[in-house]
């Protein structure tokens, strides 16, 4: 028994602790609607989390994802409001996203330059497409069936929450059963010796920005859907909203060790402290501040435990 | 021989390009007006990057400085309204410089004791620093600076924009900082060589601490002559300022692995950020573009700076070969 209780990693009482004591401060915290609303909104984080983990695991980093978001959102909102189908204009914006991520593997793996830089370059490419595309003004209003993706429920549980679910296994399997899996802990591990053991490695970089793409693109659709409006810098911020949560998961900045369902916990824990934050009427500034204070020290303390 | 001279003007060489077809293009390019503007607005891009190049040369990165540019600003902008003694202006200069010294010291403290990376430490102190300069100004501006202070960012000397001369002369600090001072060598080995340097005596964390409080002294008087020349502050300045400066300094050829670079390409990296803007500007280009186009062209800057179409080339060439390979097994 206590063996078992050992066993569960800090993160998870973190995620209780935190749950009760906002749970002990507002009087609204523990409602169901509430609760729905925290799954609505981390969900769309737990998605773009998974990006940034395949990233982080790789020793890269993938500051791209909510540019990317923002430019896949908006294209799939302009499109519906051409007239085109719903079914036509989410392909369409998750092409676009895709691509964006698939161009970003390949200056990464081909060019073999650093992915901070690259990625720093995509997410002002994408956040820039989505404001000439938008015309700077966000892009609301669609039908009811496009927002029931981010909006309704299945078994009476958000819609977003089974997107979530599906993405996390099929990113875990990947990381688990596949080559592409083994080959991302190889490459985060120690790059030339995976080389030298014959993995791809820019085959595996490549993919990993490129499937990257593909989440931020799932994100920013669903984004739109849920808040009935695609705007050019929605997805700002969940990049690093995003390293937040795979940091406080437990997989740590230098690669090779951690995986996805730690950080689904990471995504649980910041959307509840964004949520109680908010209840607790803090105003939007000191919000900032204390998540920003709150990201600095969970990636502090694992780098403290990393060195010693 | 003509292949090493191209290879070592070759951003020269692109700014001048630039230059022509921009001036064939539109015929207000070349006049003295908008290149007086040109040069105004370089001129702060170029403050923010020549700090920023000495963090990159280190191997690290710095978000943080459009906040750290709008706090101490912020701060310290009721010390130069009008009717301000040039006492009280100097006094507020110097304290807004320490504000930004000792943020970016916060920055070092973090990335070298605590071994956060750069980028989440700088982000981290992006969001605390624009949180308490929101949460300070609380939506209001403050603005009608006395004619002083409006100097520094406004004004003119025997023709030349005041802003312009002050960029000069900190390019020219930092050029004789970094290639004939201690300091300056061992910023160099600390980004090449973190190992190389300890063993050679060299503190990777004090080079590391007093790299990004420099850069937040920097940060701190770029936002000053901002203001100064808008004749405004309000907290939410400077939210492109780390974009831009990142632009200018890998168009310019410093390496974000470290240690290689220098503040010479920085400022063509910074001239061509500002032509590019001013063409699109002058051109009728929607500013909506100017974001992608920055975007596009740092991406385009670092993959040519090292060569690499070919060797991209090359790359798809084998993973092509490997998948034949697997594809055989």
């Amino acid at each position: 028994m206590v063996a078992a209780i050992k066993r569960v990693p800090g993160i998870v009482y973190v995620l209780v602790a935190l749950i009760m004591g906002f749970g002990w401060f507002i009087p609204g915290f523990f409602t169901v609607s509430n609760f729905l609303s925290v799954i609505r909104q981390g969900s769309v984080l737990a998605v773009v989390s998974l990006g940034a983990t395949l990233a982080i695991l790789s020793r890269g980093v993938n500051l791209s994802l909510g540019g990317v978001m923002s430019l896949a959102g908006v294209v799939t909102g302009v499109l519906m409001h051409r007239g085109w189908s719903i079914m036509a204009a989410i392909l369409v914006g998750m092409a676009t996203a895709t691509a964006a991520g698939w161009l970003t593997g390949i200056v990464i793996a081909g060019a073999g330059i650093a992915p901070f830089v690259v990625t720093l370059g995509m997410m002002s490419v994408g956040e820039g497409l989505a404001l000439v595309i938008s015309g700077g003004a966000s892009v609301p209003g669609f039908s009811n069936a496009f927002q029931v993706l981010g909006q309704g429920y299945l078994l009476r549980v958000p819609i977003p929450f089974w997107i979530a679910v599906m993405a996390f296994l099929i990113v875990h399997f990947i990381l688990r059963d596949t080559q592409l899996g083994v080959s991302i802990y190889a490459v985060g591990g120690n790059e030339d010796a995976a080389s030298l053991s014959g993995v791809d490695v820019r085959r595996c970089k490549l993919q990993i920005y490129l499937i990257g793409g593909i989440l931020a693109g799932v994100a920013g659709v669903v984004l739109a859907s849920r808040m009935n409006s695609a705007h050019p810098s929605g997805g700002m911020g969940f990049e690093f909203d995003a390293i937040a949560a795979t940091v406080v998961g437990g997989t740590p900045m230098s690669g090779g060790r951690g995986g996805v369902v730690g950080t689904m916990v990471g995504a649980a824990i910041i959307s509840i402290m964004r949520n109680g934050l908010n209840m607790l009427g803090l105003p939007t500034p000191w919000q900032m501040t204390i998540i920003g204070m709150i990201i600095i020290g969970s990636i502090a303390l694992d780098a403290l435990k990393s060195n010693r | 021989m003509l292949r090493s001279y191209l290879a070592r003007f070759s951003r020269g060489i692109a700014l001048l390009a630039l230059c022509v077809i921009v001036s064939l293009a539109t015929p207000v390019f070349l006049t003295s007006d908008n290149l007086l503007n040109v040069a105004r607005q370089a001129s702060l891009l170029l403050i923010l990057s020549t700090g920023m190049t000495v963090v990159i040369l280190v191997g690290g990165t710095d978000l943080s400085i459009g906040s750290i540019a709008a706090l101490s600003s912020c701060l310290v902008a009721p010390f130069f309204l009008r009717g301000a003694s040039t006492l009280q202006i100097v006094l507020g200069i110097i304290l807004g410089l320490g504000v930004g010294a000792v943020l970016g010291f916060l920055n070092g403290l973090m990335i070298s004791k605590i071994g956060l990376p750069p980028f989440v430490a700088t982000y981290g102190m992006n969001q605390i620093a624009r949180g308490i300069a929101l949460a300070y100004m609380a939506g209001n501006i403050t603005y009608g600076f006395g004619p002083t202070f409006r100097y520094l960012g406004a004004g003119m000397l025997y023709g030349i924009p005041v802003p312009v001369i002050i960029a000069a002369a900190v390019f020219l600090l930092f050029y004789f900082l970094l290639s004939k001072t201690v300091f300056g060598r061992q910023v160099y080995v600390v980004g090449a060589r973190p190992s190389v340097a300890t063993f050679s005596g060299i503190s990777v964390p004090e080079t590391m601490l007093k790299v990004y409080t420099i850069n937040g002294l920097v940060a701190a008087f770029g936002g000053l002559v901002f203001i100064s020349r808008l004749n405004a502050a309000e907290a939410g300045l400077g939210e492109t300022f780390p974009l831009q400066a990142i632009g200018a300094v890998a168009i310019g050829g410093t390496s974000f692995r470290g240690g290689i670079g220098g503040v010479t390409g920085t400022i063509i990296g910074a001239l061509i950020v500002t032509v590019l803007t001013n063409a699109m500007n002058l051109l009728g280009v929607s500013t909506l573009w100017q974001t992608a186009v920055t975007g596009a062209v740092i991406i385009l800057a670092v993959v040519l700076d090292q060569g690499l179409v070919a060797q991209g080339v090359g790359a798809a060439l084998v993973m092509r070969r490997n998948r034949r390979v697997r594809a055989e097994a």
